[in-house]
Formats: C-alpha cells, structure tokens, sequence
C-alpha cells in the first residue's frame, strides 16, 4: 500500500496550527491506512492521535500513466475521480468515528468535534483525537502467555467478558458489528478489564453497499468465512465477531495451537483432540460442546444466533448447573 | 408434539386418535376433502378446537403437469390450468397472485399456523429456490397483521430425498433460510422419499439421514420451529434432534411421501395392507400375522412382554385372532406408541438426554432384533438394516456436532 509517513515534527506542526500545546508525541508502529501517535500535552493529559491517508492515488496515477500516452483526462472528469476515490478512502474512518460516537463501548473521539484535514500538496489525510485507553493488547499481556496456565474457567470468564463487549455492539441502534476482532485489538487494563479496539473495520446494518471489490476483510487469521469473500449487500451479525472470539479462546486455553497454521485453528475436529488431552472432564467437553463450536463454527448459520442464550450458558457451567 | 398428517379415510381414525388426545395438532390436505366437510365435522367435535391446526397448501401440486391433485381443484388459490414452470415465475404478478390467495385462503380459514405456497426442489440448488424466497419475502410483508394477532408463520417446501446428498448445497440453502429467521415463527418441511433403493418399510440412507437430521438441527438452532411432514418412526429421531412437531398418518403413504404413492406423477398401486403391531422396542412396524402370531406358543410368555408396549391393542394380541383386530385398532395403536415415545423426548430438557434416550432405543431394539431372529423360527425375519442405518445416521450427527452423550 502507498503510504505518506509522517513524523512527529510535522504531527506537533499542525497540532501546532489548533493551539494545542504539546510535551511529546510518541509514534506507534504504523498499521494499514492509519499512523498513530501518542500525543502528551503540557498539562499532563494525554491521547491517541490518528492520522488516515485518504489520498486518490489511483486517481493520480491513472492521470500520470494517460498524460504519458499523451491521452490526460479532463480536468474536471479528474477532480470527480479522486474526489470519489477521496469518498472511498474515508468511509471506513468516517464509520469508526460514528460507532465510536454511539456504542459506549469503543475508545471516544475527543479535543476536536469533527474529522479534521491536512493536506500536503497532493497528499490528504484526515486526523482526530482518541480517548487513551490504558492497557496492553491481549497479544502482549501475561493471559495471553504461553507461560500461564488457564482453567477452563478462566477461559470461560474471557469469553463471556466479550460476549458482554459484543452484545452492547450489537444491541446499539445500529447494531454494529466490529469485524477484527484479535488479540491485539484487545486490550486489558490494570484491573483485567478488557477493551476492544481499532474499530476500522466496524460495520453496521445501515451502512452503505460496498462499492469496490473487496476480496477479503480482517486479520486473516481469526476471520470468519463469511469475511474471506465479500458479498455486497451481505447481512452482518455478532456471528462474525463471536467467530473470533471463539478462535481466542482456543489460544487461551492450548497455547500449542499459537502455532497452528491458520486452517489448523479452525479444524474443530482436531482442536478437540487436543482439548480432550488437556481436560476431558465432563465440565471440559460441556464447554467445547455448548460454547466453543457454538462460537467458532465456520458456517455462520451453525453459529449460536444468541448472545444471551451463550452467556446463559456459561453462567450454567461456572455455577454448576447440569 | 405429534401432528396428524391428515388423509385419506380420516374421520374415525380422527375421532379415534382425538379423543385418547395423542396428538396435538393437524396439518389437513385438502387434496383428500374439502375445506367445507373438514369445517362441518370440526363443528360437531370440540376435540379439534385444542388442536393446533394448519393446512399444507400442496401448491406444488401445480408443478407436475401429469399430477393428480384430487380436490385442491376446489381449493380458491388452486388454478388447476396454471403450470408452475419458469414461465410462470417470470410473471411478478403470478406470484403476487399465488401468495395472497393462499394467504387469503387460510385466512378466511380456522388456522393457528400460516403455510407459504410450497414449491418441490430436486435439489437445494435449484433456480426456483430464488422464487420460493421472492414468495416467502410477500408472505411476511402480507401477514404482518396475523403475526401480530398471534397467528405462527411459517415457510414451506418439500424436497426430494436425494437433495439431502450434497451438504455444501443445503449450507448454502440454509444461509438464505437464516435471513428469514426473524420473520418466520417456523418452516413446514417434507421429504419426497426414494423408495427405489429401499427393501424394507423404514430404511433411510444413512448419509441422507445424518443431512436430514443436521437440516433440522440447523433449522431449529436458528430459533425457527420445524415440523416435518409424512414421517414415520424416524419422527422420533427427528424429535430428538429438535423438530418442534413430526406429522404422521394411519396409512403407510402418510408416514413416508412418496411422489408416486402422492399422485405428483401417475402410479397405480395394488397390494393389501398388513395389520401391524408398533413396537418401538423393536424399532417396527411389525406384521401382526408373520411376526407376532406366529411366535410359537411356548416362546410367546418370553416374546410379548418384549415387543408390545402396554396399548390398548395388546389384549386382543394377546387373544390371538387376526379377524377381531381391526385397521382403526391398528392405526390408533401406532399413535400411541408414537405419542408415548415422543412425550418422553419432549420431556428431557438437553439434546444430549434426547438423543441419547434415542440411541438407547436403537441399541435395546437391536439387540431385541438379534435375539427374536436368532430364537424363533417365525415366517419372515425382522430386518435390522434401517435401525443400524438410524444408528449410524444418528451416531455421525452427534460427532459432527461435537455432542457429548455421557
């Protein structure tokens, strides 16, 4: 993917141009569209900052490549094609920003009321600021080591935790859905809360009809089938996201299959092989049984179609019901 | 619950199976009677009004050019000149005009559950497929009202045998029926058995059945109730695996859909029907001549208490002469058994106790098989091939959905 790197003396340049009065801008890892900083000011507060490149690449390419056969498009047709290919770039900042408005449950938009826009010549981002939300991504944190030894209650009290972050999702007005759901888009604070993250991906119900082909969406390795192979108009649900959590959960609780080819982790069949040798006790194949491939199976029809019926049930197994 | 699957010949066996209350509702075919007969009766009888009552609107009939839809002729919504082909369906105003008459129809009638039209797929891949869902879409928008004023609503369709041969098809199918899900109350569904490669009364390809039983889990787990229409003792699978209701009938063409024996295409059959003995002990419909009377006198102490199931037929098979049995105290029987058996599945709350109460009837019906062939030398022997086929059928569908029984 083409990509514009800014760096921090350019971020403090334009946080500059809002008056906003920083100590230190920090930049994470690049991931995709976005860059992402952590931004302290001088009063010791401090936020996320995300950067979002929007720039109409292909547009200006296209132009370049005509222009070099002498045949350029008309300026007009021009500017109506990046400003579509612009409308492309943004709506998947412009989705997380109206699920982070509604859905109490993802990091809040703040210091600034809208979307805001840097432009470089023909370089365009678009940038906001993020509530900080402390914490280290599951992937990093010691649940998620392979030197912990979980019980299948504790692996039980995960999903349920994330099955409570997937029902306020879903129960919002428009019933979003958040499509990426790994470990390193959730976060665990100091009182073992967990957090999810990064919502780029979110959808809901009402959004729009994709308009460009899109061959696959989310972390390839806990994407449900329905995810490998867009359909335009397709109906999404917490099915998609209760897939992944199921795929954690494995991790969880048998660290071997961390190195399970991508395949291997879905192959129901054998994880229970390995479950069993873990624990086959009665309370053990209940949990592989009633919630594991009630999450994780790969057609989505054959997926629990009940948030509460899944938590209801993992209330039953950690009291004790039969 | 256990419907009857009405037909043919109906009113004393009705009567009969009403009031010993062994049922709990009715899926009428008015290719058998008339709506005004079936309302007329209804009135002198306060049995049926506890009934949960629905009728099969058997618009596939109109499919076959050759069939023999018998009354439907009479049925409002049934253009007998009108062809269900391509040509019709590329008509948006034949399919308007098919749901709401058949909605109307129903209706205008004493119903709880409201039935789409119902087309036959040969497979589930079929182009009609598309069609059934534009009908099932019209449906929902037209009986929005009679949701609200509690009616159930369901979708319909039957399907041959053979459908049940390709999974990846049927996932597919079933990712469509889930956008109805929310809409829906439920799906009536029946089987057009292939009774070519079967020999005896109750087999069922193993591999098709384990499809059957997953079609009806998926179905179930979407939150829609199923009824399955023309079942025999499979039912009790199908009621295990969590069909809400199985619908069945006093003659052999009522417990199996056959497209044959239903007039889909032209047949003509000859033969007599046997008196039988249901006996779930043994997993049978036995013959009461070749596989009861003729146990010998001295082994009948062992065998009766083994097959009969405490009905009110056991007396006179007890007495011993074929005459004083008559076919009503057969058919009632059957009910019987049928509505003993899946009131005790009903009544276990996991799936894991409901099939495994299944699996223990094959296994004790098994053995019971091995044990009557291998001591009594009687006429004919009782085959044992459909209940290892429901074994295997059901055994495969446990595994593939990782059920633990223990």
């Amino acid at each position: 993917m083409r990509q514009y790197m800014l760096d921090a003396l350019t971020v403090e340049e334009i946080l500059k141009s809002h008056n906003l009065k920083i100590a230190k801008i920090t930049k994470f890892p690049g991931s995709g569209q976005r860059q992402v900083f952590d931004v302290k000011f001088i009063d010791g507060k401090t936020s996320i900052l995300k950067f979002i490149e929007i720039t109409p690449y292909e547009s200006i390419e296209t132009q370049m490549e005509n222009s070099h056969y002498g045949r350029p498009i008309e300026e007009l047709e021009f500017e109506k094609l990046k400003e579509q290919e612009i409308e492309r770039n943004s709506k998947r900042i412009k989705r997380e920003i109206q699920a982070s408005k509604e859905v109490s449950i993802f990091p809040k938009f703040e210091i600034f009321d809208d979307l805001q826009k840097y432009q470089f010549e023909q370089i365009i981002f678009l940038y906001y600021f993020e509530e900080k939300v402390d914490g280290i991504p599951l992937k990093h944190s010691d649940f998620y080591s392979s030197s912990m030894v979980l019980s299948i209650n504790d692996v039980l009290d995960f999903v349920r935790r994330m099955l409570i972050l997937i029902k306020v999702m879903h129960n919002s007005p428009r019933k979003y859905v958040h499509r990426d759901i790994t470990p390193a888009n959730i976060l665990v604070d100091a009182s073992n809360t967990f957090h999810l993250i990064d919502a780029g991906l979110v959808k809901s119900r009402e959004d729009e009809t994709i308009t460009r082909h899109e061959s696959a969406i989310g972390t390839k390795r806990y994407r449900a089938a329905e995810q490998e192979r867009i359909i335009e108009d397709y109906d999404w649900d917490f099915r998609t996201d209760i897939f992944s959590v199921g795929l954690i959960a494995i991790e969880l609780f048998l660290h071997e299959v961390k190195q399970f080819q991508d395949d291997e982790l879905r192959d129901l069949h054998e994880i229970l092989n390995i479950w069993l040798k873990k624990d086959d006790s009665y309370r053990s194949r209940r949990v592989f049984s009633k919630i594991i491939v009630k999450l994780s199976n790969s057609k989505r029809v054959k997926r629990s179609n009940s948030i509460d019926g899944l938590i209801n049930e993992i209330d039953q197994i950690l009291g004790g019901e039969e | 619950m256990l419907f009857i699957q009405h037909g043919p010949a109906w009113r004393p066996k009705m009567e009969l199976i009403l009031q010993k209350a062994l049922v709990d509702g009715m899926i009428w075919d008015l290719r058998e009677e008339n709506i005004e007969r079936i309302n007329s009766i209804m009135a002198l009888d306060d049995n049926y009004q506890t009934m949960v009552k629905m009728i099969d609107p058997k618009t596939y009939y109109l499919q076959f050019p050759n069939s023999n839809p018998k009354q439907l002729i009479d049925v409002p919504y049934f253009h007998e000149g009108d062809l269900i082909d391509r040509k019709y369906l590329r008509d948006a105003e034949n399919i308007e005009r098919l749901v709401n008459e058949t909605t109307e129809f129903q209706r205008s009638q004493d119903l709880d559950i409201y039935l789409t039209p119902n087309f036959y797929l040969a497979s589930f891949n079929e182009r009609i497929i598309d069609k059934m869902f534009d009908i099932w879409d019209l449906f929902i928008k037209d009986t929005v009202s009679d949701k609200q004023a509690g009616k159930k609503i369901m979708g319909s369709f039957i399907f041959h045998e053979t459908a049940l041969n390709n999974k990846n098809q049927i996932n597919e199918f079933l990712e469509d029926v889930d956008e109805f899900s929310s809409n829906l109350d439920g799906v009536y569904i029946i089987v057009d058995r292939d009774l070519s490669s079967t020999t005896t009364r109750h087999q069922f390809n193993p591999e098709k059945l384990t499809n059957m039983l997953q079609l009806i889990y998926d179905l179930s787990n979407m939150g829609l109730s199923v009824i399955v229409g023309y079942t025999g003792i499979e039912g009790l699978l199908y009621n295990a695996v969590g069909a809400m209701a199985t619908g069945t009938g006093w003659f052999y063409n009522l417990r199996c859909f056959n497209q044959e024996q239903k007039g889909l295409v032209p047949y003509s059959s000859m033969g007599r029907q046997k008196k039988r003995y249901t006996s779930i002990k043994y997993m049978h419909e036995m013959s009461i001549d070749d596989n009861i009377f003729s146990i010998p006198i001295s082994k009948q102490e062992e065998f009766y208490p083994l097959i009969l199931e405490g009905t009110s037929l056991d007396d006179k098979i007890y007495l011993g002469n074929i005459d004083e049995i008559n076919y009503n105290d057969v058919y009632v029987q059957y009910f019987e058994v049928m509505e003993h058996y899946i009131s005790i599945i009903e009544q276990k709350k996991s799936i894991e106790s409901k099939l495994k109460f299944v699996v223990d009837l094959l296994d004790e019906s098994l053995g019971n098989i091995r044990h009557y062939n291998n001591t009594l030398q009687v006429i004919r022997n009782l085959p044992d091939t459909h209940v290892i086929q429901y074994k295997e059928a059901i055994e495969k569908f446990i595994e593939n959905n990782f059920i633990f029984l223990d």
